[in-house]
């Protein structure tokens, strides 16, 4: 079986490199022949891949543990689901599920696209072969994971990593792999359109789609991972800027510049070289994530490890990519000239803009700040740490930006507004933001900026609503239909814009989630049988400690009550599960309380067996559902946008109230924090922001103090709360502590984020600068199409004035049959 | 016509259904009532070699017979790949200025007119909404009408290539050896790679990048 696979992956190599250079000799020659037999070899590569994919799994499934991977990731008591989610679970794995996908993604857009686009299909098949080439021969000469044991092969496997025994993570990677893959083919499509010179409209539409899709997918799978660290790690979070994460983020903000510029392009033929240049970034992006996930240029938790060689390979590609890439748009600038100039800065023009400069602006950011360890040991020899505390500081503002124009693009007109325009468009959100920015202020919410984050959605809600409103009373007006079937209609017939628009609202209700965190209340209490802690509205009483086993593993479960106002609302079950073959990797089984306003989580920290004793971390977090129902929305959102052509009914289609939502929310925010009971270990403010500026020494984490994901259990966290003490009892200031503990440990990679001086300032100054040394480059490049005169347009040829009347008469016909 | 419909495989404007051409270079355009093919056979077999691998395969679990199936019938379709990508190497070579439109590039075309089409309604919508002012809606729709009109020509070009097609089948079926007439829509550009169905292409293009029709060279 091992041979077949490794003779599949060589065989694929084969074929692709077939399809790569007959797709290139048709495509040059025009020859017919050439370009369909290079669509069937491409059609084979798809296939073999299946049936290479099919033998991996079969070998989880039987237990061939003869083959190293399938020994290394599975075990006999593994679940079913388990076994063939393994096929991902490990690096060379998830390299021959890359290109398992990638080919038949690649299989399904060319014979979609056969025929609109056959001018294009041989160059898109040769650019999508040399990526699949690229991926195989990795895995042929260094990562094979068909590789065999040379002696004796071992009766069991190791075993999949517990954490990865999970649901969620079950379907996080293939649904980001999903997403990474699917934005090759918007790339294939750009290369092929540059390469052959047609750079008019119809790539777009061939890619708008795919791009969707593979947006989609990325948003899923890093919702699952939010998902998944939320309630398996247990450290009452969900994104903590992990390298492996970043990787997943920055394709993901330029695909979505990439989505809102494309609108720009199809209506005023404007942003033809910053299309193609995004496409390509996207598509760098994705390889630039894989290679720092697989290569140990960063430090992460979720990393597949350390490999130089494996390194030095993608940073070869990747200067291949960017070479072959730019050469190509450099030598068709011609052909990508606007057709039209920037007539006003108040324009959706240069909101779009604006959107893509702040979405660049982030990735850049988030890329240099990951990168930014590396390159301190680079040039200092000292490696640094790049934690949350550092990201959230710089990325707020950034987000705010980004919200604030999610709701000021949709009122503005094309080309130019108006004042009249502008004062009718944005009276009421406004208006909204305003009564929002007083109830906030009233009520005493004390974090600037979840303050200005309530405000802001309630701006974005309102502006959503108006346009629903306004769209429903110009399509009664015209059909004479009654509102709900106006409106019915509206989305109907707009399935892209308000689509659009339901994503907007979907990333707003997401924003209230993550305004929610300011607003997060956490206590460590340790219980004895039958004594109470206290956080927020919440008691929580211990009841006792369960230990029950099964066949992989030993679990340790604590038995709580929790109550409000005195009266019993639930029953929770937090555990530490220790599986048999990984006792090093105990995972902590989160026991949350769900509602719309917040959530209670607890986990087990620590436990005596025999007093059934226990110590919780217990966390309040308000608002955090909103994220995934954001979520929700955002998908339906998405594939309203979508739909083909034909008709969907949409009875029953309901847009919720951003505003009132908004208004809801802040009312369930009315929690005063209470004074801990006797149970509670006391934390001073000070000590929790030193608890998030150091990092734990375990290790294995990668995480702040306070994130840590061993719990307070953690030898290494229990050490540096011993420290900590220490010097806080000896009333050491907070720089004194950070010096304390950096002396120490021999350098400043103990900090979550380095000290604000000397070059450790590039962090964020050289990320800003380069933002607004690219607001400065937009402002100038706006600047000069607006002084430029726009390309009269090439009049159609004019074969007789009796048929074009004729067929003009067509068109009106078929454009009133429409409504 | 209402493009709502147009989605649907329509026949041309004659009122038969296409009888696709009898040229034996074109691979992709084949008679349906050709019988057995290729993708037939590799069909078959791999449904034979599944069922004999799922009878003899050992343990018979569930999910190990659905694993073997799944391999065999991923086989047998790189098989087809196979003989998908050595058959057009054997096969004469088609001539690209005399196909007419297939059905799937009809679809394609009929796609694209009602994108056109939606697009000039969401302008009008734009402009009920106050989104565009009235010259900007003028230009922009003015673009796209000249768009959606061209590629109402394609479409009703390529059923007069129809039209031509049966009529020489019909010929050549009756024994009527009278010439048959010139293929259609050979495009004429009047200058500057015109095309006729209205697009301008670069002025050293040979077919045009719109229809793909031939152009004559300026």
């Amino acid at each position: 079986m091992a041979a077949l696979g490794s003779f599949l992956l060589l065989a694929t190599f084969v074929v692709a490199s077939y399809a790569l250079a007959v797709s290139v000799a048709g495509g040059r020659r025009r020859s017919h022949a050439l370009i369909e037999s290079g669509v069937g070899a491409f059609y084979t590569t798809a296939a073999l891949m299946t049936v290479a994919s099919a033998v991996i799994v079969h070998a989880f499934v039987t237990g061939n543990y003869a083959i190293k991977y399938v020994q290394r990731y599975s075990d006999a008591a593994q679940p079913l689901a388990y076994k063939i989610t393994s096929y991902w679970g490990g690096l060379d794995g998830s390299i021959m599920f890359w290109v398992f996908l990638l080919s038949v993604f690649g299989a399904i857009a060319v014979a979609t696209n056969r025929e609109r686009h056959r001018e294009l299909i041989p160059w898109v098949v040769a650019v999508i072969s040399a990526v699949e080439m690229f991926f195989i021969f990795i895995m042929v000469v260094h990562n094979n994971p068909f590789s065999t044991f040379v002696a004796t092969t071992p009766a069991d496997g190791k075993g999949l990593n517990p954490l990865l025994q999970n649901f969620y993570m079950a379907i996080h990677p293939p649904s980001l792999y999903i997403g990474f893959v699917a934005m090759t083919i918007p790339y294939a499509f750009g290369m092929a359109a540059l390469i052959t010179g047609h750079l008019d409209d119809a790539w777009l539409r061939a890619v708008r789609r795919w791009t969707m899709i593979g947006w989609l997918f990325l948003t899923f799978g890093l919702t699952l991972g939010m998902l998944w660290a939320y309630e398996e790690l247990g450290w009452g979070g969900f994104w903590a800027w992990d390298p492996v994460e970043n990787a997943g983020l920055l394709p993901w903000l330029t695909a979505t510049a990439f989505l809102h510029s494309v609108m720009v392009q199809e209506r005023r033929g404007m942003l033809r070289v910053w299309n193609v240049t995004l496409v390509i970034t996207t598509f760098f992006l994705t390889i630039f994530g894989t290679f720092m996930t697989r290569s140990g240029v960063v430090q992460s938790v979720h990393a597949f490890g350390e490999d130089p060689w494996l390194a030095k390979l993608f940073t070869g590609f990747m200067i291949l990519i960017v070479t072959f890439s730019f050469g190509w748009v450099i030598y068709r600038l011609p052909l990508l000239k606007s057709r039209h100039e920037l007539d006003s800065w108040v324009s959706r023009e240069a909101a779009f803009l604006a959107n893509n400069w702040i979405l660049l602006f982030s990735a850049f950011f988030v890329l240099f700040a990951t990168m930014f360890p590396t390159l301190s040991e680079a040039v200092r020899g000292q490696r640094l740490t790049v934690g949350p505390p550092f990201f959230n500081m710089w990325m707020r503002p950034i987000g705010l930006a980004l919200l604030v124009l999610t709701g000021i693009a949709p009122l503005l007109a094309w080309r130019k507004s108006t004042l009249t325009n502008l004062a009718q468009s944005f009276a009421w959100p406004v208006a909204a933001l305003m009564v929002t920015g007083a109830a906030v202020y009233a009520l005493g919410i004390k974090v600037w900026s979840s303050g200005i984050c309530f405000a802001l959605c309630a701006f974005v809600g309102a502006t959503l609503l108006q346009e629903f409103i306004r769209g429903a009373q110009v399509r009664q007006g015209a059909s004479g239909a009654d509102v709900f079937t106006a409106l019915v209609g509206l989305v109907n017939r707009q399935r892209r814009r308000y689509g659009g628009y339901i994503v907007h609202l979907g990333i707003v209700l997401m924003f209230l989630g993550f305004a929610g965190q300011g607003y997060k209340l956490e206590e460590n209490m340790k219980l004895n049988p039958g004594q109470t802690g206290t956080v927020g509205e919440f008691t929580v009483r211990q009841d006792s400690i369960s230990v029950t086993n099964d066949d992989q593993k030993q679990m340790i479960t604590g038995h709580v009550t929790v109550l409000r106002g005195g009266k019993e609302i639930a029953q929770l079950t937090p555990a530490r599960w220790f599986f048999a073959k990984h006792e090093d990797q105990p995972t902590t089984e989160v026991a949350i309380r769900r509602a719309t306003g917040e959530d209670l989580y607890v986990v087990l920290a620590a436990y005596e067996v025999q007093t059934q004793n226990a110590t919780y971390s217990v966390t309040v977090n308000p608002l955090i559902n909103w994220i995934w129902f954001g979520f929700a929305v955002l998908a339906f959102g998405t594939g309203l946008a979508m739909l083909p052509e034909r008709a969907l009914a949409l009875a029953g289609a309901k847009v919720p109230e951003g505003a009132v939502t908004t208004s809801l929310m802040l009312l369930l925010m009315l929690m005063p924090a209470m004074a801990g009971a006797q149970t509670i270990v006391p934390r001073s403010e000070l000590r929790r922001q030193l608890e998030a500026d150091l990092m734990c020494k375990c290790g294995g984490c990668k995480a702040p103090m306070n994130n840590c994901q061993m719990g307070p259990g953690c030898h290494g966290l229990q050490e540096q709360h011993a420290k900590l003490d220490k010097y806080l009892a000896q009333g050491m200031t907070r720089e004194q502590i950070l010096a304390a503990f950096v002396a120490e440990h021999g350098g400043q990679d103990i900090l979550a984020a380095p000290i604000d001086e000397g070059f450790n300032r590039l962090a964020w100054a050289l990320p800003y600068m380069v933002g607004l040394g690219g607001l400065a480059v937009v402002g100038l490049v706006a600047r000069r199409w607006s002084r430029q005169h726009a390309e009269p347009e090439a009049a159609p040829a004019a074969s007789g004035s009796g048929k074009d009347a004729a067929l003009s008469a067509r068109l009106d016909d078929e454009l009133r049959d429409l409504d | 016509m209402s493009s709502e419909t147009s989605t649907r495989v329509l026949p041309p404007k004659g009122g038969s259904h296409p009888v696709r051409p009898a040229d034996p270079s074109d691979v992709r355009l084949q008679p349906e009532d050709q019988g057995f093919q290729a993708g037939h056979f590799f069909v078959l077999l791999s449904l034979v070699a599944a069922t004999v691998a799922v009878v003899m395969a050992r343990p018979n679990l569930p999910e190990n017979l659905i694993l073997i199936s799944l391999t065999i019938g991923a086989a047998g379709l790189a098989g087809l790949g196979v003989y998908r990508m050595l058959a057009p190497l054997v096969a004469p070579q088609a001539d690209l200025d005399r196909q007419p439109l297939s059905e799937r590039m009809r679809l394609e075309l009929e796609r694209e007119k009602a994108l056109t089409l939606r697009s000039i309604k969401e302008l009008e919508f734009d402009r009920a909404m106050g989104k565009v002012s009235p010259q900007d809606f003028d230009d922009m729709a003015g673009r796209l009408r000249a768009l959606a009109l061209g590629i109402m020509k394609q479409l009703d070009a390529g059923s007069t290539v129809y039209r031509t097609l049966i009529e020489k089948e019909l010929a050549a079926r009756l024994g009527n050896k009278a010439a048959s007439p010139p293929p259609a829509a050979a495009a004429a550009p009047d200058a500057e790679g015109l095309c006729e169905c209205g697009t301008r292409n670069d002025h050293d293009a040979r077919f045009c990048k719109n229809c793909g029709s031939k152009l004559r060279a300026a």
